[in-house]
């Protein structure tokens, strides 16, 4: 061993010779001239550690070395050579050697943000030198510590350009993510989540529901798998320049997450701790009990077809009070880091346990996380990140279904408020309406439930050479492997689970994903002129398997999920599936800088994809971007008070192939099965109406921006105007029906996304002690479809009774509401004749847009979209001392949403539902003779009318996101050494909102699609309050 | 470091293989290549049945039931989301946008999508020649009983008879329409077993010889081919195998399926899937159970009864005489969710639910009772029309409508022997029609082969535009995307 360990060390030294020798050879100097032998040491400004890693380089040469683990180097130069060290963010440092052979130097670190070092794809580069888009969050930009449920919270408000909407307050619920508007109409618009280098696979996640349970098309977001609080930075890369090197991937934007190392330096832990209570926010105002039974008579006596509401005990119940509850958060994160010269490690373990604000509801977190690194020799380094989670989630009832097929939260809220009591006190069962078809809330609350436990590990490792100072190579292997198994019961306490003794469903699936990287890295100068550069290539294998089980007619359903056998045998059901798809690609950099004032960025992906037809499987993404440091030119030099100037455009092409697999292929399904007499024959079903020329989908974007600093950097800003032209969208096109298919995935139309972001941040007060922050950023967005490739105009949003909410057409934002323009109600003085419809006062009298006298689909408006026109966030941060209050505002203006618990009101589908209040309080009588609200007497006319101008509302919104105050304690002035920081915070979140939306929150989406918001009893929005302390040993 | 820089290119090259085609194959493991199961009976059989399969509309036989009869004088639909989704229908202001037109469409193009597949594959069924001939059979039936379907519904379409055909096709004509179905409807005639002797694997509810001519017969019947129809209907009587069954209401019930009275029916198991909720729709809220449906009593807990409130008229059941069977399922006076005795007809008018199709078994909201495509009634009534139209064999026609009324229980049938040949007793054949075949769905087609559907609509009231609305328009779907489609005027 040890033999073998002197002899690489030996061959080692003679390769390293041979190759310096090279070197020496190319450079025209080395001929026959002397040279002078040079060491020292580089030492840090800050800890007076010392620097390993930093490289030497005689300048105007390509003669150079790096240090080695103890900060010493040695290098051979000419006579009169000087030396320049240099090391990611430190203040370059340029020194004659004159006579010194011994040159031992401190680096400054570059303290102005400007010289940040950001994470790009496949590298770092200085803020300073960035071509392409990119915003860089810092913890410190964030509220950190205990404040963060999810990763895109940390981003929520705080970057131009990128619009992030929980969709609901469910625990771990799932958020929607956009990056400049939507690239596409079929495939996926949501951004490429890179952790560590690593892509993140968000489709992981099990689908289907279960039988017999209320179906959620929100799954719960798949970030929740990591600890906000080992979160590093995040980047946000969002032009072709910056996202053109993750090629089919980028087109919506990446989403660069990187977690913490350790320092060198000695051990430092941190434990935090933070409680926080929760509240709902916001709840439906019904109609009481009382309220109800004299509307809904009032009602049937003026015409309305319905059974009486008879006299009750009491005051009725209000149910959705029966499934609320204070939500609490218990949150432990403690980490363990340091470092030497060599090595360095960041080791976290956390805990996280939510109980929503729904009772049955709550998510369970564990992570642990390692982030090791260390130099095997001064030229090799090895590094590994892994992190392992475990979640549990706890769902209740909450979907999209209406009637016997509701979740618990609209049965709830629709509830007879009559009812008196929860269950029969001689049967014990629970009491159903006797004059609606849905579940009591509580059976359902209590009794149908689903909990999923995921285990998901995922990491890297990386090997990294040093083939010369200013090339290294390295090879990457990562791997992801979720494994998660969801139990769904429906009890016999139910109406789904009582007709077959109740129905279990065990649902499993297994994803994995690997990657196998090598990247070769090119870092030189060359007197004026600085060249960086990647390349690499890349092999990812994503693989799913899934597997279900079914059983139902229990005997005894005690055992539930746990005994499936014990159900009827001849009740029992199993699927399994198996998917897999590939993806193989070159990519490369250079980025080119000449005399640290003109920049030039080449970049792009060769791409091939498992996804496509055979004769597209290949495509190449290519992007360029150009950026002039103005502040740089000597006719800016000493300009005050502008201090930083840099003008940046971009141009390129990025892709995408966020679609299901195999679009491309004809191929058989097992089917439904046909039933013969009382048997049910297996059969096969034609899985798709292929196309053979799949293709990617391509967004050409261009961008042109502008960074500034102002009063040495007091101030600073970036300003942005981008227009992303999507083209060859993967578009579900519809088919002649005729064709036995609906829709066929084609590269068909183009969508344009265009707007400003503008990023300002600066200190208003700079003091000693006082300081007074600003941070702001606004937003434009403007999304039009323009292009259909001949497709007619076409719909899409289908929830329950509401059919194809919104249009599809040339012209206008994608999915635009579709629906009727309400003028009023129609008064007892109106002149009826102009309509031909069998209108009577008090209904709505819809617009008769094309004044045929009949109101029907022809008679549509557009009636809003869902794209913001702008949005706007401002952080004010005031900090005296020890002592920090934060406070975060957000707003987004100019969004519309189909608001269905409205639609469920002036449309109910059953006449004993219960309704939303001011409606019915202020409806049209002959004594109120308002425009506001129809009577609601014949509100069946308006079926098929429920998409309207009423309905589909103003979603625009101010919210005081959070509020912070903090408190370091003065450790030293009180003595005390035991702990290095003692932090105490209290932070409230989701404070207030001020909005004309009326429902409960104007971001609210139950619909799965984030394009098409549909407010329907989402999960309840939660007020946070939090108290938290951190320590620092 | 040799050694690394060795590892590290042996690596690169051995897992990254950048320009292997093959490295980028990802077969959907869960799925058939065509090539590999359409290759056998298993696996030909399997894609029949998928047709089978969608051509049964027991899980959305409301999207076909409501609009045949509530568009008639037989059927109101008043109540929850589905009387919205109906509403164009009840008041004759469907538009090509209308959401269960292409419902009907797109379900009759995917059976015969599936049909044209099994077509075209069976050259690669090997094995027993009769099987095959009988699967070919099948498949006939299935596409030419969907274009019929569809001819009925929407006049000519486009006639799509392989999976090659281009997305755009225009209609064609009536009278190639016509030939298509009548030819393929024979041929499947040909080959199909006769009902009494199916071989030992052919499960009640795959196509016989009598479903094959009783779609032909209804299509010669709707198309006003008199002789046709009459000879058609003729052929079935002589099959020798169907009969009526002596009770009518036995007929229906889940304990006397694949009855000799069913040329074709759409199977139902109490299994969600296969499964069909009228009874859900025809219940009221409030309905526990009614004297004359003892068979069913209503667990609230276990089977929903939605707002909808699937309602027969009036002037139907008060034209059944008092000794008439088919009143037998008008349910009037039931017993409520609180145990007390109500009447529908106390709460308004045409409110009596008509409970003929229900399943005693059935497990929550999924009922197994077969849905009634055609019978022996229908037969029988369909050569009496025919010929009354012929003006032939009056006699022999009126006989036939009393063969049908005694099965009911009737024993005065003067108004029927006394009717004068031509448009009396055509309407008084009609009427009994109405009274038969209450929610399976006959009402609209009866009507309009007479030309009387758009009059029977304006007497109740609705106000209708115009002549076209005899027949459905082309579904948006296909008329937006099929730039070959002309629309039908009016439209």
């Amino acid at each position: 061993m040890r033999r073998g360990l002197q002899q690489t060390k030996k061959s080692r030294q003679r390769w390293f010779v041979a190759f310096m020798f090279c070197i020496a050879l190319m450079s025209p100097e080395a001929w026959g001239q002397e040279t002078v032998q040079v060491r020292g040491k580089v030492k840090t400004m800050e800890d007076n550690e010392s620097l390993p890693g930093a490289t030497v380089i005689e300048k105007g040469s390509t003669n150079g070395t790096i240090t080695d683990t103890d900060g010493n180097y040695t290098l051979n130069v000419q006579p009169g050579a000087t030396l320049v060290f240099n090391f990611l963010g430190y203040v370059p440092e340029e020194v004659p050697i004159g006579d010194q052979t011994v040159i031992d130097i401190v680096l400054v670190q570059d303290i102005r943000q400007l010289q940040e070092v950001v994470v790009v794809g496949y590298g770092t580069v200085r803020k300073s030198d960035l071509t392409g888009s990119v915003a860089s969050i810092k913890p410190d930009d964030m509220t950190a510590g205990g404040a963060n449920l999810s990763v895109e919270q940390m981003i929520q408000g705080r970057v131009p350009g990128v619009n992030i909407q929980s969709k609901s307050g469910e625990p771990g619920g799932a958020i929607s993510v956009q990056i400049r508007g939507a690239s596409s109409i079929t495939a996926g618009n949501q951004p490429l989540y890179v952790i560590d280098g690593i892509p993140f696979n968000l489709n992981s996640q099990i689908t289907g529901s279960g039988s017999g349970f209320v179906g959620n098309q929100n799954p719960r977001n798949p970030l929740n798998t990591i600890n906000p609080n080992d979160i590093a930075s995040i980047e946000i890369l969002k032009d072709a320049s910056a996202t053109a090197i993750y090629g089919s991937r980028g087109s919506n934007g990446v989403v660069m997450i990187t977690t913490k190392n350790g320092k060198s330096g000695g051990l430092s832990v941190n434990y935090g701790y933070a409680y926080s209570l929760q509240e709902i926010s916001n709840t439906y105002e019904l109609l009481d009990a009382r309220q109800y039974q004299s509307i809904l008579n009032d009602l049937i006596e003026e015409g309305a077809l319905g059974t009486r509401v008879e006299d009750f005990q009491g005051d009725g119940i209000n149910w959705p009070e029966l499934l609320y509850r204070d939500g609490t958060i218990n949150e432990h994160n403690l980490s363990i880091s340091g470092g030497n010269g060599n090595t360095d490690y960041y080791v976290s373990l956390s805990a996280f346990d939510q109980q929503g604000v729904l009772i049955n509801s709550g998510l369970d977190r564990y992570n642990l996380r390692l982030n090791l690194n260390t130099k095997l020799d001064e030229k090799f380094k090895l590094a590994l990140n892994l992190n392992s989670s475990f979640i549990k989630d706890d769902f209740i009832s909450n979907g999209t279904g209406v009637n016997e097929n509701s979740g618990a939260l609209y049965a709830a809220i629709y509830y007879d408020p009559t009812i008196t009591r929860v269950r029969d006190p001689f049967t014990g069962r629970f009491v159903l309406s006797d004059n609606q078809v849905i579940d009591n809330p509580l059976a359902l609350a209590n009794h149908e439930r689903a909990d999923q436990r995921t285990y998901r590990t995922f990491g890297s490792i990386s090997a990294e050479y040093f083939v010369m100072p200013s090339l290294t190579a390295k090879l990457k292997i990562g791997g992801d492997v979720s494994s998660a198994r969801r139990d769904v019961w429906v009890g016999p306490e139910t109406l789904d689970g009582v007709a077959t003794g109740g129905i279990g469903t065990i649902l499993n699936r297994t994803s994995t994903y690997h990657i196998g990287e090598f990247t070769l890295n090119y870092n030189q100068n060359f007197g004026d002129h600085d060249v960086n550069a990647v390349a690499g290539v890349t092999y990812e294998e994503f693989n799913n398997f899934t597997n279900s089980a079914e059983g139902s007619g229990f005997l005894y359903p005690d055992l539930t999920t746990d005994a499936l056998g014990s159900g009827a045998d001849s009740l029992e059901f199993v699927g399994s599936g198996r998917s897999q798809s590939k993806l193989n690609s070159l990519l490369g950099r250079v980025n080119y800088i000449y005399k640290n004032k003109y920049l030039l960025t080449l970049s792009g992906r060769v791409d091939g994809s498992s996804r496509f037809g055979p004769n597209n499987k290949i495509a190449f993404f290519p992007s360029a971007a150009v950026a002039w440091k103005l502040h740089e030119e000597a006719f800016l030099q000493g300009i005050s008070p502008v201090s930083e100037l840099k003008l940046r455009a971009s141009y390129g092409a990025i892709g995408n192939q966020a679609l299901p697999n195999n679009r491309f292929l004809t191929s058989f399904s097992p089917g439904d099965g046909a039933v013969f007499g009382n048997t049910i024959f297996g059969s096969i079903e034609p899985t798709r109406f292929a196309n053979p020329d799949l293709k990617w989908e391509s967004a050409v974007q261009m961008d042109i921006g502008i960074d500034f600093g102002l009063f040495d950097s007091r101030v600073q800003g970036t300003i942005d105007y981008y227009q992303r032209n999507t083209e060859d969208l993967l578009l579900d096109v519809p088919q002649p029906t005729s064709t036995g298919f609906a829709l066929r995935t084609e590269n068909l139309g183009k969508m344009e996304n265009r707007g400003i972001e503008l990023g300002l941040s600066g200190y208003v007060i700079d003091g000693k002690d006082l300081k007074w922050e600003v941070a702001a950023n606004f937003t434009t967005l403007n999304n039009e479809v323009t292009d259909l490739g001949g497709v007619d105009a076409f719909f899409r949003g289908n929830l329950n009774f509401v059919r194809g909410a919104t249009i599809v057409d040339e012209g206008l934002p994608l999915f635009s509401y579709f629906g009727y323009q309400v003028d009023g109600v129609w008064q007892t003085d109106d002149d009826f004749s102009v309509t031909k419809t069998n209108a009577q006062p008090g209904d709505w009298k819809y617009r008769d847009v094309n004044g045929d006298s009949v109101i029907n689909s022809d008679d549509r408006v557009v009636l809003g979209d869902s794209f913001h026109d702008f949005t706007w966030g401002l952080t004010n941060t005031l900090s005296y001392k020890g002592l920090t209050l934060s406070v975060f505002i957000e707003a987004a203006h100019g969004a519309e949403l189909l608001n269905q618990n409205l639609v469920n009101t002036f449309y109910p589908i059953t006449f004993r539902n219960n309704r939303l209040a001011e409606p019915y309080l202020n409806r049209w009588t002959e004594d109120n003779p308002t425009n506001e609200y129809s009577s609601f007497v014949r509100p069946g006319i308006g079926e098929g009318f429920q998409v309207n101008s009423r309905t589909v509302e103003d979603a625009s919104y101010v919210r005081l996101q959070s509020i912070r105050l903090a408190y370091s304690l003065p450790l030293e002035k009180l003595g005390i050494d035991f702990f290095r920081s003692f932090d105490v915070y209290v932070i409230g979140q989701n404070l207030a909102t001020w909005t004309d939306y009326s429902g409960v929150d104007p971001a609210a989406n139950s619909f799965g699609n984030n394009n098409i918001p549909m407010d329907f009893n989402a999960y309840p929005f939660a007020r946070t309050y939090t108290l938290g302390v951190n320590v620092g040993l | 470091m040799f050694k690394n820089i060795r590892i590290l290119t042996i690596v690169l090259l051995t897992t990254i293989c950048w320009g292997c085609e093959d490295l980028l194959d990802a077969p959907p493991f869960d799925e058939f290549a065509p090539e590999n199961v359409l290759v056998n009976q298993e696996g030909i059989e399997a894609l029949l049945f998928n047709a089978y399969h969608i051509a049964n509309r027991h899980q959305s036989l409301h999207t076909w039931t409501l609009p045949m009869e509530s568009s008639t004088d037989i059927m109101v639909v008043s109540e929850g989301g589905v009387a919205g989704l109906n509403s164009p229908f009840a008041t004759f202001t469907w538009t090509a946008d209308t959401q269960w037109l292409n419902e009907w469409w797109s379900r009759l193009y995917q059976v015969i999508r599936d049909a044209n597949v099994v077509i075209e594959n069976i050259g690669n069924f090997e094995g027993d020649e009769t099987v095959r001939a009988v699967v070919l059979a099948e498949a006939r039936f299935l596409r030419a009983s969907a274009y019929a379907d569809l001819y009925n519904l929407f006049g000519p379409v486009v006639l799509r008879t392989s999976s090659e055909e281009p997305t755009n096709e225009a209609r064609i004509t009536e009278e190639e329409m016509r030939a298509f179905i009548e030819t393929e409807l024979a041929l499947a005639v040909e080959n199909l077993p006769h009902p009494a002797s199916l071989p030992t694997d052919y499960v009640y509810g795959r196509a016989t010889k009598g479903s094959a001519l009783g779609y032909l017969a209804k299509h010669y019947l709707n198309t006003r081919q008199w002789e046709a129809a009459a000879q058609t209907a003729q052929d079935i009587i002589d099959l020798g195998y169907y009969a009526l069954e002596p009770v009518f209401r036995q007929a229906f019930l889940v304990s006397n399926e694949g009855n000799n009275e069913m040329l074709f029916v759409w199977t139902s198991i109490n299994q969600q899937g296969y499964h069909t909720t009228l009874p859900n729709g025809v219940a009221s809220p409030d309905f526990l159970s009614a004297p004359n449906i003892p068979e069913l009593v209503r667990d609230p807990e276990v089977m929903a009864a939605w707002a909808t409130n699937w309602r027969v008229t009036d002037w139907i059941i008060d034209a059944m005489e008092a000794e008439d069977g088919r009143q037998a399922p008008a349910v009037d006076e039931y017993i409520d969710i609180t145990n007390s005795v109500r009447r529908y007809s106390d709460q308004r008018p045409d409110n009596r639910r008509y409970m003929k199709l229900f399943d005693p078994g059935g497990q929550g909201n999924f009922h197994g009772v077969d849905i009634p495509v055609i019978r022996y009634a229908d037969i029988l009534l369909t050569r009496a029309e025919a010929l009354n139209a012929l003006g032939q064999s009056i006699d022999e026609a009126k006989q036939l409508v009393i063969q049908v009324r005694e099965r009911a229980g009737l024993t005065d049938h003067s108004s029927i022997q006394n009717a004068a040949a031509g448009d009396e007793l055509r309407d008084l054949i009609l009427l009994e029609r109405a009274k038969e075949f209450i929610h399976e769905g006959k009402r609209r087609e009866d009507l309009v082969r007479h030309d009387l559907f758009i009059a029977n609509a304006t007497s109740r009231g609705v106000t209708v535009d115009g002549p076209h609305r005899n027949r459905f328009p082309i579904p948006a779907e296909e008329a937006n995307n099929n730039n070959l489609i002309v629309q039908d005027e009016g439209y």
